[in-house]
């Protein structure tokens, strides 16, 4: 589904991704585990394709398409969908009218019917309990004046309504207490497919209780320098980044093969 | 040059009929209109706004023949019963019906009025305090909308006046004159919508004047969408009394170049004012916006939001304001320019200004100028809507802080659109 070759991005003369390989394969759930400054997020914004960070070298192709011809929207309605880390506030747009463009859009570019906003009220509706998420939400600008974890819920609400194949979810566990975060990664976990992915970029592991990863990839200074199955958050959460800093020969420490052939 | 120019627009503006009515009020703005000159750049208050196309015109009388306007344009339904209509200066009686008003409500065309409520004219707006533009409405205004409103009285429905002009193609661009007096006495209520439309080339300058007395209360929201090759300047004054309140949202969408000089005294104590203004201008549009709110009494709050959307190679300015006079104690005042400026050659002259000569005040001020956030389209890109869909939605959301104050909604929906 997604293959990655060697990728290397900067930020303006900021190298940030110094050749990433990987491989997702339809039906597995992938976590990118690093300390802070290893360029996890910067990952998951050049494979949304935010357009301040310019890819330098290597290749991106999800379906087969090459992902680094296409824009953020295209990416989007091609079915990768970004959860950030700090979703912005949009002043003066409504949630609602947003879900909704939002889905229509999608609709529109797979040749389905666009819903009127009493169809998409009843559809939306189903989508809220999901993420038990208060529907006054609904009629409020755009993630403006939401807590952090609320600003969290409304990502997975979009990420229910847009049901992407591929979803990045970055630092999820931000801003969420324990409860809430049990709430969304179910939410997440419900959408699963075996035909969907998911990547899931996070500091801590515990996000990773409830959002089993089949491979956890673990990026230091722009670069994988171990992989391993899922019992490598363990290992993390018990030892911390240091071990894997100790022993960093870029690439070397295949705790477990795997999550390359994807 | 120039100054042949500006005469031959003073001399065609007094050639225009001169109605019987206000006589003495019209004698004077004459003498003011051959004393002072008409505005240049090169004056303080009018820095910035080029007028030389102003100047560059040949202007002569509006037409009193039938108008091509079409009737059903743009009317809203809640105020069909409601509504004067003035088309090229004259009050249109096909077009305007206030049946649905009670009988103590007095809205009229003003040529109809009783004689003791058209002495408030120019009480407001002095001819020595206002510019040569709104002289010269002062001294020919043929008509234009009277609201009267006596003590104690509260209107729902709302008031709907239409000025509407047809211009030239080519030739004497028609000079058309709007006027409008508000009167609210103690305790009175209502909500008036003051709109603009036009086709071709033609010359506005209207002068509108309020008077709330004591806990009177006026929403006011004025729409300008007059034709893009059309100059508009408006005069407004506003006297809001002791504990009364006045609130208006101002959308100006249209003209080459407009000027809106609105003033507002708060006369008396408690008393609110609260201003929204949006401008959104493409292409080689200029717009003015030049208000002075004057604290002159304490406890007094006062709001203004002022929003510019420029885009091509069209001009903003905004000049706000806001004077707090020695007695006036415990005032509160916050002035909020944001500008949104949509391409290279966009530009926009944001200049807030406050004088504060009272030492227990509450004033804030700011101005923002920027482009569209790149982080907020990315964030809306990175959900499946296209750069277009993703600009639109984030200048609706813009817009609509402002578009939503709008309280009639028919019009704050097409205006939404």
């Amino acid at each position: 589904m997604l293959k990655i070759k060697n990728l290397m991005a900067q930020i303006g003369n900021n190298q940030v991704l110094k050749g990433i390989d990987l491989g997702v394969a339809p039906g597995e759930i992938h976590a990118v585990m690093g300390p802070n400054g290893s360029g996890k997020s910067t990952l998951g914004k050049v494979l949304a394709g935010h357009p301040s960070f310019e890819v330098t070298a290597g290749e991106i192709f999800f379906d087969g398409k090459n992902l680094l011809e296409l824009t953020a929207d295209e990416r989007a309605r091609a079915g990768i969908f970004m959860g950030f880390q700090h979703p912005i506030e949009v002043p003066g747009v409504s949630n609602s009218q947003f879900l909704r463009l939002a889905y229509n859009k999608k609709a529109e570019g797979l040749g389905q019917d666009e819903l009127d906003p009493l169809e998409f009220d009843d559809f939306i509706r189903e989508k809220l309990k999901l993420v038990k998420m208060d529907p006054a939400f609904l009629d409020r600008s755009l993630n403006e004046g939401f807590s952090g974890g609320e600003r969290k819920r409304n990502e997975i609400l979009q990420m229910s309504v847009l049901e992407p194949k591929l979803a990045i979810l970055d630092e999820l566990d931000s801003g969420l207490d324990i409860d809430a975060l049990k709430v969304l990664g179910e939410a997440v976990m419900t959408l699963m497919r075996p035909d969907r992915a998911l990547l899931i970029i996070t500091h801590f592991p515990r996000i990773l209780e409830t959002i089993k990863p089949d491979y956890i990839h673990v990026l230091f200074d722009g670069k994988f320098v171990a992989r391993g199955g899922g019992e490598l958050a363990f290992e993390l959460e018990e030892k911390g980044y240091d071990w894997i800093q100790a022993k960093a020969n870029p690439g070397d420490i295949d705790v477990h093969p795997g999550g390359l052939d994807g | 040059m120039a100054e042949i120019a500006r005469a031959a627009l003073h001399q065609t503006a007094l050639s225009l009929p001169c109605p019987a009515f206000c006589g003495a009020l019209r004698k004077r703005a004459e003498e003011e209109i051959h004393t002072k000159p008409l505005p240049t750049s090169d004056q303080e208050d009018w820095k910035y706004l080029d007028l030389s196309d102003v100047y560059s015109k040949t202007y002569g009388q509006a037409s009193c023949g039938p108008s091509s306007y079409p009737a059903t344009e743009c009317l809203s339904p809640e105020t069909a019963r409601s509504r004067l209509h003035f088309v090229n200066g004259r009050l249109n009686s096909g077009l305007s019906d206030t049946t649905a008003l009670p009988n103590n409500i007095h809205f009229s065309s003003l040529a109809q009025a009783a004689p003791g409520i058209i002495e408030h004219l120019g009480k407001l707006a002095w001819p020595d305090s206002i510019d040569t533009f709104a002289n010269i409405n002062t001294a020919r205004f043929s008509d234009g909308a009277l609201v009267y409103i006596s003590s104690g009285h509260s209107l729902e429905t709302p008031l709907h006046v239409v000025f509407h002009s047809d211009g030239a193609e080519r030739g004497e661009c028609p000079i058309m004159l709007p006027r409008i007096l508000v009167v609210l006495e103690q305790g009175a209520k209502a909500y008036l919508v003051e709109e603009y439309s036009g086709s071709g080339k033609y010359l506005t300058s209207s002068v509108v004047e309020i008077i709330l007395g004591e806990g009177a209360s006026l929403r006011h929201d004025r729409i300008q969408r007059e034709s893009c090759d059309a100059f508009h300047f408006c005069t407004l004054r506003a006297n809001v009394a002791k504990s009364s309140a006045y609130s208006s949202t101002l959308i100006s969408l249209g003209a080459a170049i407009s000027r809106h000089n609105p003033q507002f005294t708060l006369k008396g104590e408690m008393s609110e004012l609260e201003l929204t203004g949006l401008s959104i201008i493409n292409a080689a549009q200029t717009a003015d916006m030049h208000s002075l709110i004057d604290h002159a009494a304490p406890n007094c709050v006062s709001g203004q939001l002022q929003k510019y959307i420029i885009g091509g190679s069209a001009h903003g300015i905004f000049n706000g304001q806001i004077l707090v006079r020695q007695g006036a104690q415990q005032t509160n005042a916050n002035q909020s320019s944001r500008n949104l400026l949509l391409s290279e050659r966009a530009r926009i002259d944001a200049k807030p200004q406050l004088e504060i000569l009272a030492d227990d005040v509450k004033c804030g001020h700011g101005a923002t100028i920027g482009q569209l956030n790149q982080d907020e389209l990315f964030y809306l890109q990175s959900r499946g809507l296209d750069m277009n869909s993703a600009r639109n939605l984030l200048l609706a959301g813009f817009s609509a802080e402002v578009i939503n104050r709008v309280a009639l909604p028919s019009l704050r929906q097409a205006l939404l659109q």
